[in-house]
Formats: C-alpha cells, structure tokens, sequence
C-alpha cells in the first residue's frame, strides 16, 4: 500500500501534467496507484519513482490529455441535455397560450393607458432578468468560496449560454429594416415591435437563468455529495 | 496486425459484460479481469478505458459512486436498469459478428 505522501505526489504529478481538475485527478490518482503498488509487490526492488515512470509510460503520449477531454466532452454533452431539457419544459401548451395571453393583455392595455405604459412594462421585466443574473452569480460566488480544489463537474464553460446575441441580432434586424418597417407599418408601431422583440429576449434570458440557477445549485450539492474531499 | 486493434471495436461489449458479470469495478480492476480472462492477451489502455467509460456514464448507461479505499478515493462503474438491457443487446451484436466472421473463416461443409 502507498504511503500518504506517496498519494500526493500522484496528485502533484497529475497537477504537472495539466489535470487540474480533482474530479479527475481522483480515478487518475488510483489507478496509477494500483499499478504501481502491482509492479512494486512483484518487484520489490522497484522504487516507487520507478515505477511510476514505468506506469506513466504506460499512458502513453496522449493518454492522459484524451482521458480529460473525453470527460469534457462527454460533461459537455451531459449538461447541455439537462439545460435543454429544463428550458423546454417551459414551453408545454398551457405555458405558452398564458404567455400569449399576457402578451396581447399588455397589447390592449397599452392602448387605452398612457404611452410610456410598454418601455415601463420592459423595464419591469428587464429589472427581473437582472435580479436573476444577480442570483445565478451569487450561488457561483458562495460555492466558489466553498471549495479548495477545481472540480471539472462545476466548471463554469458547461453553464454559461448568453442571450447576448439575441439582443445583436434584434439590433440587426431592425437597424437594417428600418425604412421599410417605417414605409410598412409605421414609425410607431416599428418602435413597438422592438420594444416586443426585446421584452421575448429578456423572458427568454429569465427563463434561461432560472434553468441555470436550478441546475448549478443541483450540481453544487452533487460535488458536495461526491467529493467531500475538495471542500474547505 | 496487433492484436489490440482486433479487440478495439468490442471493448464496450467487453466492459458491459465484465460489469455485468462482477457487479461494481473499478477502471484499474477491469483492466485486471480482462488481462486475467483473456490469458494476458486483451491489454486495455488507459487511453481507450477511461473515455470508453465517460461515454457509458454520460449516455446513462453506467453509473458511478466513490468511495474511500484506504488513503485514496476510488471510483467505481456499475451498470444502470438502462445498461443491463443494452449488456444484453451489445452481446447478442457481438455473437451476431462472430457468427458472420466465421462464415468467411470457417471451411464450409458440404
């Protein structure tokens, strides 16, 4: 059995090799353990710096670099399938028949009250969106103070999906079509329908991070559960 | 050609049934089992196990659970309800495969 000093040096030699991440230095770490405990009861003039050279040979070249991105990819995949499965949910049936109604609710209302009644709608919902983003970055900042060791499971390039370029392109949109929406529908109802345009982003960008919010406090408890190790 | 590159497209097959057949193993164990099965003859490398396993995790198919073993953790793979039917569906492809070979390999008999 390897000494506990002799289990941190395979930590720190997974460290030198670029695996930064505790959820898969932990499998690396034992494998290569058991390996060279198996080289060193056969050979018991085996060093346990020599024999881990001769299990690191062992990896090969790309071993260790192919065993990270296959579990980026495969996290990747994993999370990207529970985000669009969460996001979706919210477009069954009766959810969006109840957005439309409100949606054309705000349509009628806006006629009969006075003009800044719809910029005032969507700053409401805008000042929403900016609560949750406040929420979703305040779970990252407590979780983040949590944790002594980089878990690949919590990385932040599986959560982040931006809205930002809805918003480019609605710039787009009505920045080229300017004339022609002004000469078809007029200067009124072209401003209107940005402002619509604008508020579905920010419904989209609400939703968006009520999924991220659900998720990354789900993903939090389960690296809490797996590796009790990489917390303070 | 090497031998390994014969058993490469069966790995998963092997994986499942190994997982199958002893409950919850570890990567380093079905490395172990499968060398000890196969007289030494099936050398699975850490490059071809682990993202085998990653994949199998990710599509539902093994699940995982750590444990401490001594003065490390340990990661062990089992298969889900979802693994078990696929175990059995990945061996009957596998013998279906063999079957075939064999047509080419095999004499034929009059």
């Amino acid at each position: 059995m390897l000494t506990d000093e002799q289990i941190q040096e395979l930590y720190a030699y997974c460290k030198r090799k670029n695996i930064l991440y505790y959820d898969i230095q932990v499998e690396i770490v034992d494998h290569m353990a058991n390996a060279i405990e198996e080289k060193m009861q056969a050979d018991t003039s085996l060093g346990f710096k020599q024999a881990l050279e001769q299990v690191h040979f062992s990896f090969g070249s790309f071993g260790l670099r192919d065993i990270v991105s296959s579990k980026t990819a495969a996290m990747r995949k994993k999370y990207g399938r529970i985000q669009r499965r969460l996001f979706y949910a919210y477009f069954t049936f009766p959810k969006i028949l109840l957005a439309i109604m409100l949606l054309l609710g705000v349509i009628t209302v806006d006629r009969f009250l006075p003009e800044p009644f719809l910029a005032g709608t969507v700053i409401f919902i805008a000042i929403i969106a900016l609560i949750q983003l406040i929420r979703v970055e305040r779970e990252r900042s407590v979780f983040r103070k949590s944790y002594q060791k980089k878990l690949l499971m919590t990385d932040r390039q599986f959560f982040d999906f931006s809205f930002y370029y809805l918003m480019v392109i609605l710039q787009i949109v009505t920045g080229l079509f300017k004339n022609p929406l002004d000469s078809w529908v007029g200067k009124e109802l072209r401003g209107d329908i940005e402002l619509y345009g604008l508020t579905v982003i920010l419904i989209l960008y609400i939703i968006n991070s009520l999924v991220k919010l659900a998720m990354l406090q789900d993903v939090h408890k389960e690296a809490r559960d797996k590796y009790p190790a990489a917390f303070a | 050609m090497q031998k390994s590159a014969l058993y490469k497209g069966c790995l998963e097959p092997i994986i499942l049934q190994l997982l199958k057949d002893n409950g919850r193993m570890y990567g380093y164990q079905i490395t172990q089992k499968a060398r000890e099965l196969t007289r030494g003859h099936l050398d699975i490398t850490e490059g071809a196990l682990y993202p085998l396993l990653h994949r199998l995790e990710e599509a539902g198919i093994l699940e995982t659970e750590i444990e401490s073993a001594g003065n490390r953790m340990r990661k062990y793979y089992s298969l889900t309800k979802a693994g078990k039917k696929q175990s059995v569906q990945s061996f009957q492809e596998l013998q279906s495969f063999i079957d075939h070979l064999s047509l080419i390999f095999q004499p034929k008999t009059a």
